[in-house]
């Protein structure tokens, strides 16, 4: 009995992801979809590095699903690219014109065959506090405990995973300000087919039970002002004097990286590969560490993270004085507009410090 | 004939920005290419040197990522750089070194490939000198012109 509802659990998760796989992996070609107009054009410039050739998905989420599309209106989609998704990788367009986000949002909407849906400007009210009850037991799994969403971006660095979305973050202020009440009810009632997003009418809720999950979503606005402000730290780069001679510090830096748990994984001189070996002798010194751990948080919080990874270091005698220095970890929410990587940046701006006042002390 | 080829190389991506501006404004710069990772890496290496630069070996990233549940690992790091400029850059300005030479970061995405290079210009507000400045608004042009010919390429 219990390895039969295994099986059924096993034969329903495939059939949701091929499902997945069908309408994020081939969208449909639609008549009124123009390659040669002016949205094309912006889409190609400003959209397709995260979201994909034909919305079909990449670091940042699918936008040619079908029941996406039926979900939303062409106001949400313009809303979204004018305010982004603070802290969650997309940026926002301020350069855009007007005419310029409705002709994108016009062609995001020739992925699939779905008209756009009308939504009313009412607001609904509901009853916040039933509602997060409601939301811990329906929507916390994915979406997070305080509506934080899925980690990671999109459907991110070709590595495996069985949804084909990551939750989105329903805190995010400009999921907030681009949603209004209307279209999170519809999406919270009939779900997202092509989606782990399942339909809460089909669920036993009522319509006031998700007007009070809708109440208890739209109160994370007021929670999320400052959670996304991100400074950029006051230096870019960090700066250690040694004590110690130019090759003691090379040395004394190789072992801090190992006392520190993290393996030298190449050394050379700055500008190996581009600065002539032979021209004079120069005090440059480049150390890459890294670990397993480090490559695949980094990687797996945001693909772009390679930029920064494996760690690395750098030694130079100048003028008489030796100093260590490396870039400052500090930066890298700012940077990459992604909270996710705080925990990341911190626990590596530590590591840094760690190995930098090691080697020169 | 090599040196022509740079040239209308160079008058074509400069065309190209005329049209497209406003996405060279971000921190960081990201294109997807059309072309599957092993045609687009040497893709990107030619372009940087067209213009004048020289590579280095390209960098793994990508280090055992496949044993820790990745399908496939293919990320390099590719630096860049005219050897007397990053020589001197490093001797006269040290606390630039950590960002010396500028990089693109190129990884597969399915059958296509991202890459992702740092805005030179973000330096600017930490390294304000008007040299640097300089430099670094020529660094940021040549970029634009390589990013755009790897993600036009077919």
């Amino acid at each position: 009995m219990r390895s039969k509802k295994s099986i059924l659990i096993l034969l329903s998760m495939v059939v949701l992801f091929l499902s997945a796989c069908a309408q994020v992996g081939k969208p449909e070609i639609t008549s009124d979809r123009d390659e040669d107009s002016e949205g094309a054009r912006l889409y190609a410039l400003h959209c397709s590095a995260c979201h994909g050739n034909y919305g079909r998905g990449g670091v940042g989420v699918p936008l040619a699903l079908e029941d996406f599309l039926k979900s939303v209106s062409n106001q949400y989609i313009a809303q979204s690219i004018r305010f982004g998704r603070p802290g969650r990788v997309m940026p926002t367009f301020p350069r855009l014109s007007d005419q310029q986000v409705q002709v994108i949002t016009e062609y995001i909407r020739t992925f699939h065959w779905a008209d756009e849906p009308k939504f009313s400007i009412e607001s609904i009210k509901g009853n916040p506090k039933f509602g997060a009850k409601l939301y811990t037991a329906y929507c916390a799994q994915c979406h997070g405990a305080k509506g934080e969403g899925g980690h990671g971006t999109g459907v991110s660095f070709s590595r495996p995973r069985f949804k084909s979305i990551l939750a989105p973050a329903l805190n995010n202020e400009g999921y907030l300000a681009s949603a209004n009440d209307q279209v999170i009810k519809h999406s919270l009632t009939l779900g997202r087919a092509g989606t782990p997003m399942r339909a809460l009418s089909t669920m036993g809720l009522s319509e006031q039970n998700i007007n009070d999950l809708v109440s208890y979503i739209r109160s994370f606005q007021i929670l999320s002002v400052k959670r996304f402000e991100m400074k950029r730290p006051a230096e870019a780069a960090l700066v250690w004097p040694s004590s110690h001679s130019y090759e003691q510090t090379i040395e004394r830096l190789k072992d801090a990286v190992v006392n520190n748990g993290y393996s030298v994984v190449r050394e050379q001189l700055l500008g190996e590969g581009i600065v002539d070996p032979d021209e004079g002798e120069r005090k440059q010194h480049v150390v890459y560490f890294a670990s397993l751990q480090m490559i695949s948080d980094g990687l797996a919080h945001d693909p772009r993270m390679g930029l920064f990874l494996p760690g690395k270091i750098i030694i130079i005698e100048h003028e008489g004085v030796v100093k260590v220095l490396a870039h400052n970890p500090k930066q890298y929410n700012a940077l990459f507009n992604n909270t996710a990587l705080s925990d990341f940046s911190e626990m590596l701006h530590k590591t840094y410090q760690a190995i930098l006042l090691e080697a020169t002390l | 004939m090599k040196m022509h080829v740079g040239l209308y190389r160079w008058l074509g991506g400069a065309l190209l920005l005329l049209v497209s501006g406003s996405l060279w404004a971000s921190d960081l710069l990201m294109v997807r290419s059309q072309l599957a990772f092993p045609d687009a890496q040497p893709r990107l290496e030619e372009e940087i040197n067209a213009l004048g630069y020289f590579t280095s070996n390209a960098r793994r990233v990508d280090i055992d990522l496949v044993n820790v549940g990745f399908s496939h690992g293919t990320y390099r790091a590719i630096a860049y750089g005219k050897p007397d400029e990053i020589k001197r850059l490093a001797e006269d300005y040290p606390e630039l070194t950590p960002f010396l030479p500028p990089q693109i970061v190129i990884f597969a995405e399915r059958e296509e490939s991202l890459l992702v290079a740092l805005n030179p210009l973000y330096l600017t507000e930490f390294f304000p000198q008007p040299e640097l400045i300089d430099i670094f608004e020529r660094w940021n042009r040549d970029l634009q012109i390589i990013l755009e010919n790897v993600r036009d390429a077919r």
